[in-house]
């Protein structure tokens, strides 16, 4: 009898374990140590949550789309995703942001963070989460780095559907360490291009918008 | 003119902060009771859903080690134990069994998973038999698998979100290398399905090197049949255990009844205080009241008069400190659902505080008929008073 | 001769032994009574007398030691058996209304609701159906939906009246109505109450120690340590003792 009661029950514990936990937007796994390790000097930090279709719904995500260069697409891009956003402190002085989005990769999900600097420049770039077969490659703190001093300003000029950038871009120069995970690649970019904008409408007030060149006819494009 | 309950419930007004405060120990005790009557409620419900909703009432599994499934998670998917799927066959012989689908279970380390890697588990199932069994399951998107050996995938909404995974994408199977093709995204049940990865039974099996093994067989019983009787019969196959999920459920109650009993002793206790805090304030106001009495009586209020109108001072502190309560235990389900889903240990999907009219009722009876009783004493006392305790005697 | 009107009262060898401590005192020794319809009876004498006593005994307030009472010839105490509450406040609804030198209105409620409020207790045959006439005779009605606290001493005390009055009692007892008022306020009630035995006929008994007070009375009754100083005797106490011929009414016309 003990022995069918127990085994019952761990039956049900095995069933429980195999339930994935659930993330609906995309935090921090430890916000504590994480924003430790990406902002040394900071004293505090502020967590913020915001959507898009509760700051300015369809319009808004049109306006996104528009300066993304490409539709939100899927069951899991919508304008009801919400969004956080730290905000991180030294002392009483704002000195950074840290914003992940999430990006739908070849064989899972993939989650891209930045850490910017108050001006919106990037200082910091992982990945929380990649499900690739390259992810070791993808992982290195290499490959990160090359992020660091790029902003909205230069990802503008990156077209997600197309997957490239004028040659004299800053974005053209970054390598990918794993070609055979190419369209990862490209999917890590356009969900870093939409971190910043995402950042930019809702922190940054808009600064970058100035820089924004709607996109003319195809025959324009590079 | 003028009624006793109308003066009942002016006489409360008169020391307006004491009687919102003694209300205010009503309504907590009363927001303590509602809500755990509604967890008892919510728990059970979403457990007994939980269960009804794995499609079928009793599971044969490979006998093994009773822990070494729950311990699945650390050794990395080794611990399971297998029988051979010729044990469906044998238990199709039994006249009690209606339907029977067969299952594997497998899992592999991910190292991308989460910080340091993590198990991903997938569930082979076969679908000739399984979508029968689980008809309640709706699609988001996509359909059921035909073959089962095709390398697909339908995964349940929770797990797919996570993955961010749609109808024609493609799911890797860390370790063994393998590319599925998902078919279809289930939409939120509530239950564990929410998590899961469901795969061709064959296909798995292929892949995961356990031809003709299996490590469940789920087993939907003919509603005549005698649930116990079947059970004992098929303790009689080789290698198997019998799991009767009404087992399952009575294992968890009994772990869970346990908490109940400490919760509700708390709740018993809450309202006794706050009893004791209504008995003091009629008490005392009738103390301070006691010459207004004696006019009273001597206006012709008969002693029963004298009782019925302090009897009802209590009740309407009573009701409006129920009804507060239980406005609070409506209005914090949420937080209080919450609350208790950090404490303990095993939680089913679905709401757990589910508080309904009856319980409200319940409730609301619970306090008036505590606050009746505790208002018998000031009641009585005030009903014995003379006329004469309250008009001092001149100079005498 | 006009006939004598009933006797409504009537008290023999009322007595009320108290113990305090380990002392007996006797507040009432041996008082004899009669009161009859429509007269007004006022009882004087220094403190510790026992009127108060006295008068809670003829008010069926309180149970007496020993002695009979009977009102309009009914017995209520006479067998030496205490009297139940319950009982107790049974005849006195009956028959008699109180005003007190407190007071004791209801704070919480308006004057027409403290006037109105003996209503929710007992309704008698017989009782006003206009309380709003009772307040006007008392020149209160524009204070009916005021609360005591807005109200002067003198005009609680003609609530408390008003109160009294409502269920149309047969005898009113007065217990030092003026004890908590100025001498102008206490001439009014004293007016107040010699209308309301004059005009309406009603009987009146009231304990006072303020010989104005007692002037207002037709026949004032002295008591010195529990027992009725004698009343025969001197012309004046016969004076005193004299009913005043009700002028050509046999029968008191009630306008209330």
């Amino acid at each position: 009898m003990f022995i069918k009661k127990t085994s019952a029950f761990s039956l049900l514990l095995l069933a429980v374990a195999l339930r994935l936990f659930s993330a609906v937007g995309c935090d921090l796994n430890d916000p504590d140590r994480d924003v430790k390790w990406l902002f040394p000097e900071s004293t505090s930090c502020k967590t913020v949550y915001v959507s898009i279709a509760e700051k300015g719904g369809q319009a808004l995500l049109r306006q996104v789309e528009e300066r993304l260069g490409d539709n939100f697409k899927g069951l899991y891009e919508t304008a009801d995703v919400p969004y956080t956003m730290y905000l991180i402190y030294k002392g009483p002085e704002l000195i950074g942001y840290i914003h992940g989005v999430n990006q739908k990769g070849r064989y899972g999900g993939i989650q891209v963070f930045l850490a910017l600097d108050n001006q919106g420049v990037i200082r910091g770039f992982y990945f929380q989460k990649l499900t690739s077969r390259s992810a070791k490659e993808l992982r290195r703190p290499e490959f990160g780095r090359q992020f660091v001093g790029l902003s909205l300003k230069e990802f503008y000029e990156y077209d997600p559907v197309a997957g490239r950038a004028p040659a004299s871009s800053r974005v053209t120069a970054i390598k990918n360490p794993a070609p055979e995970a190419e369209d990862d690649f490209q999917s890590s970019l356009r969900a870093l291009k939409k971190n910043l904008i995402l950042v930019d409408e809702f922190l940054l007030g808009n600064k970058y918008l100035s820089a924004f060149k709607p996109r003319g006819p195809a025959e324009d494009r590079p | 003119m003028i009624s006793i309950y109308q003066v009942a419930y002016k006489n409360l007004l008169r020391k307006k902060t004491r009687s919102a405060l003694t209300v205010i120990g009503i309504a907590l005790s009363a927001w303590v009771l509602v809500s755990l009557l509604g967890f008892n409620r919510g728990y059970e419900s979403a457990l007994n859903k939980d269960i009804d909703n794995m499609g079928f009432q009793v599971l044969v599994a490979a006998k093994g080690c009773p822990y070494e499934a729950a311990t699945l998670m650390l050794k990395g998917g080794t611990g399971l134990r297998y029988m051979k799927q010729s044990v469906v066959g044998e238990i199709l012989k039994h006249p009690e069994v209606e339907k029977v689908t067969p299952m594997l279970m497998a899992a592999v380390f991910d190292p991308n998973k989460g910080e340091e890697g993590g198990i991903s588990g997938y569930l082979g199932v076969d679908p000739a038999t399984f979508p029968a069994m689980k008809s309640f399951l709706k699609f988001k998107q996509g359909r059921w698998f035909t073959d089962t050996e095709a390398r697909e995938a339908v995964i349940g909404y929770e797990a797919a979100e996570l993955e961010q995974r749609e109808v024609g994408d493609t799911l890797l199977i860390p370790e063994k290398n393998v590319e599925l093709k998902v078919v279809g995204i289930l939409s939120r049940s509530g239950t564990q399905d929410d998590g899961t990865i469901f795969v061709p039974l064959a296909a798995l099996q292929k892949i995961f090197d356990k031809k003709g093994e299996l490590t469940g067989v789920g087993i939907k019983v003919d509603k005549r049949a005698n649930m116990a009787a079947l059970e004992q019969k098929l303790y009689d196959l080789p290698d198997v255990q019998v799991v009767s999920l009404a087992q399952v459920k009575q294992t968890i109650m009994s772990l869970v009844s346990t908490a109940k009993v400490m919760v509700l002793s708390i709740a018993l206790i809450a309202i006794l205080i706050a009893m004791v805090g209504v008995v003091n304030t009629i008490l005392m106001s009738v103390y301070e009241r006691f010459q207004e009495i004696g006019i009273l009586k001597s206006m012709g209020a008969m002693p029963r008069d004298v009782f019925r109108m302090i009897w009802v001072e209590t009740v309407i502190l009573c009701l409006l400190g129920g009804g507060l309560g239980i406005g609070l235990g409506l209005g914090m389900s949420k937080l209080t659902d919450l609350l208790i889903r950090r404490l303990l240990p095993y939680t089913p999907t679905g709401s757990l505080i589910q508080i309904n009219g009856r319980l409200t009722l319940l409730t609301v009876a619970a306090i008036v008929v505590i606050g009746l009783v505790s208002g018998l004493y000031p009641a009585w006392r005030a009903s014995r008073v003379r006329p004469l305790e309250s008009i001092r005697a001149e100079g005498e | 001769m006009k006939p004598r009107s009933p006797i409504v009262l009537e008290a023999r060898d009322l007595t009320k032994v108290y113990t305090r401590g380990s002392e007996q005192v006797t507040a009432v020794d041996g008082v004899s009574l009669q009161v009859r319809q429509g007269e007004f009876l006022a009882f004087v004498g220094p403190s510790g007398s026992g009127k108060t006593t006295l008068i809670n005994l003829l008010g069926c307030l309180d149970n007496p030691t020993s002695g009979t009472l009977a009102l309009g010839g009914r017995i209520v105490f006479g067998d030496g058996k205490n009297i139940s509450e319950t009982r107790l406040t049974r005849i006195r609804r009956q028959t008699f209304g109180y005003i007190f030198q407190k007071f004791y209105l209801v704070p919480t409620l308006t004057v027409i609701e403290n006037v109105t409020l003996p209503f929710a207790f007992y309704r008698k045959e017989g009782s006003m159906r206009d309380p709003l006439e009772v307040l006007r005779f008392l020149g209160l009605e524009k204070r009916i939906n005021h609360r005591p606290g807005e109200l002067s001493g003198g005009e609680m005390q003609r609530v408390a009246i008003a109160r009294a009055l409502v269920n149309n009692p047969e005898i009113i007892l007065a217990d030092e109505p003026t004890g908590n008022l100025d001498s102008a306020r206490s001439r009014e009630i004293g007016q107040i109450l010699r209308d309301l035995n004059e005009e309406d006929g009603r009987t009146i008994l009231l304990v006072t120690h303020n010989p104005d007070m007692a002037g207002v009375a037709q026949r004032v009754v002295e008591l010195r340590d529990g027992r009725l100083a004698p009343e025969a005797g001197s012309p004046k106490a016969k004076a005193r003792r004299m009913r005043i011929r009700r002028p050509s009414r046999l029968k008191p016309k009630r306008i209330l």
